[in-house]
């Protein structure tokens, strides 16, 4: 496999061949003692249904967790996501508490959260594109708004 | 898996064959999941970033730029992902403790059903000591070590994206981790 990384003839093709082996071994024990768990196997089949054509994907252009610097002392600070689809922004804001939002520019649109293949669960909004939701996302999840006639999905994200 | 073969079932799935889309599965999903536990996360954590690298990856099917490189885009995914969670703990935990983030699984499968099976025990217990060796390694090693054990075994570009480490310093690095994890089982007389 990695024959290349050591030139011939300065004494690492026993250790070569042995490393092989050995690591033929620890695959078997990940096989044995540390196996992908049935079930997340089939979550992952599943997911073929989260394949959407008519949706645009809402790329993540700002998450709170990798892009903000950490304000000392607060505990649990929200999650602050910013998607983007065209023109399109979709500001989220995580809490313990729920979810809550705003499209830019501001538009009426229908808000579901999205928890996997089949699970989506309708968010209040007004006819500015405020939205909320008084249960957190536990997982991953996305939001799927109805737009006009545009059918747009955020990126799945972890909360 | 192979690449362009990878890059064959990603253009079937994106046409809507379902058996392409569960042929990427059974044969990316064990990258997937040695990436996850690569980086030691609790259960609930990587069990919920598997799911996300996977629904993340449906949605953006029809929208890899590069079909036949997808098992570097799921490793890739699950390493940023994996990360992100990291940063989230240490966040919220005022600790520099590394041991909080070391983590280990406590419900490790059973191999109890290994066990029974009297002309398989050497086998069982070989393996559990390799096992038991491997863990004790330094946190460089294992990391390098759980993520080249997939089965199918991940290529040197896969396993790069997904640990952020050179490609030509996996060959050399490999060499030296499973050196190491030799002399541990010379130690304890498990040649």
């Amino acid at each position: 496999m990695s024959d290349h990384d050591f030139p011939a003839g300065e004494g690492f093709d026993d250790a070569e061949f042995d490393a092989d082996l050995l690591e033929e071994e620890l695959r078997r024990a990940a096989a044995v003692l540390d196996p992908l768990p049935a079930e997340l196997l089939q979550l992952a089949m599943d997911a073929y249904a989260l394949h959407d054509l008519e949706a645009r994907v809402a790329e993540l252009t700002f998450d709170s967790l990798v892009d903000a610097i950490p304000v000392r002392g607060v505990e649990d600070p929200p999650r602050m996501l910013t998607f983007r689809a065209g023109e399109l922004t979709v500001d989220v804001e995580v809490t313990g508490d729920g979810l809550l939002g705003q499209l830019l520019p501001p538009q009426s649109a229908r808000i579901e959260v999205l928890g996997g293949p089949g699970a989506a669960r309708p968010l209040t909004v007004d006819g500015m594109g405020r939205f909320a939701g008084d249960t957190p996302p536990a997982g991953p999840f996305a939001l799927r708004l109805r737009t006009g006639g545009d059918v747009i999905v955020t990126e799945w994200l972890r909360a | 898996m192979d690449r362009a073969e990878v890059g064959a079932l990603v253009q079937s799935a994106v046409d809507g064959d379902a058996a392409a889309w569960k042929a990427l599965v059974e044969g990316l999903s064990p990258l997937v999941w040695s990436v996850v536990r690569a980086h030691r996360l609790s259960d609930a954590d990587g069990h919920e970033v598997y799911q996300t690298v996977w629904f993340r990856f449906a949605q953006h099917l029809g929208r890899i730029r590069e079909p036949d490189k997808a098992g570097s885009w799921l490793a890739s995914t699950a390493r940023n992902e994996c990360l992100k969670v990291i940063r989230g703990l240490t966040r919220l935990l005022p600790t520099d403790d590394p041991q909080v983030l070391d983590r280990v699984s406590d419900d490790r499968t059973p191999e109890q059903s290994l066990i029974d099976a009297e002309d398989e025990a050497d086998e069982a217990e070989r393996i559990r000591l390799v096992w038991q060796e491997f863990e004790e390694l330094g946190d460089r090693c294992r990391q390098l070590l759980r993520v080249l054990m997939a089965s199918p075994p991940p290529s040197y570009v896969e396993v790069s994206v997904a640990l952020g480490i050179a490609v030509g310093s996996i060959g050399p690095l490999r060499q030296r981790c499973l050196r190491r994890l030799r002399a541990r089982l010379d130690a304890r007389g498990a040649v």
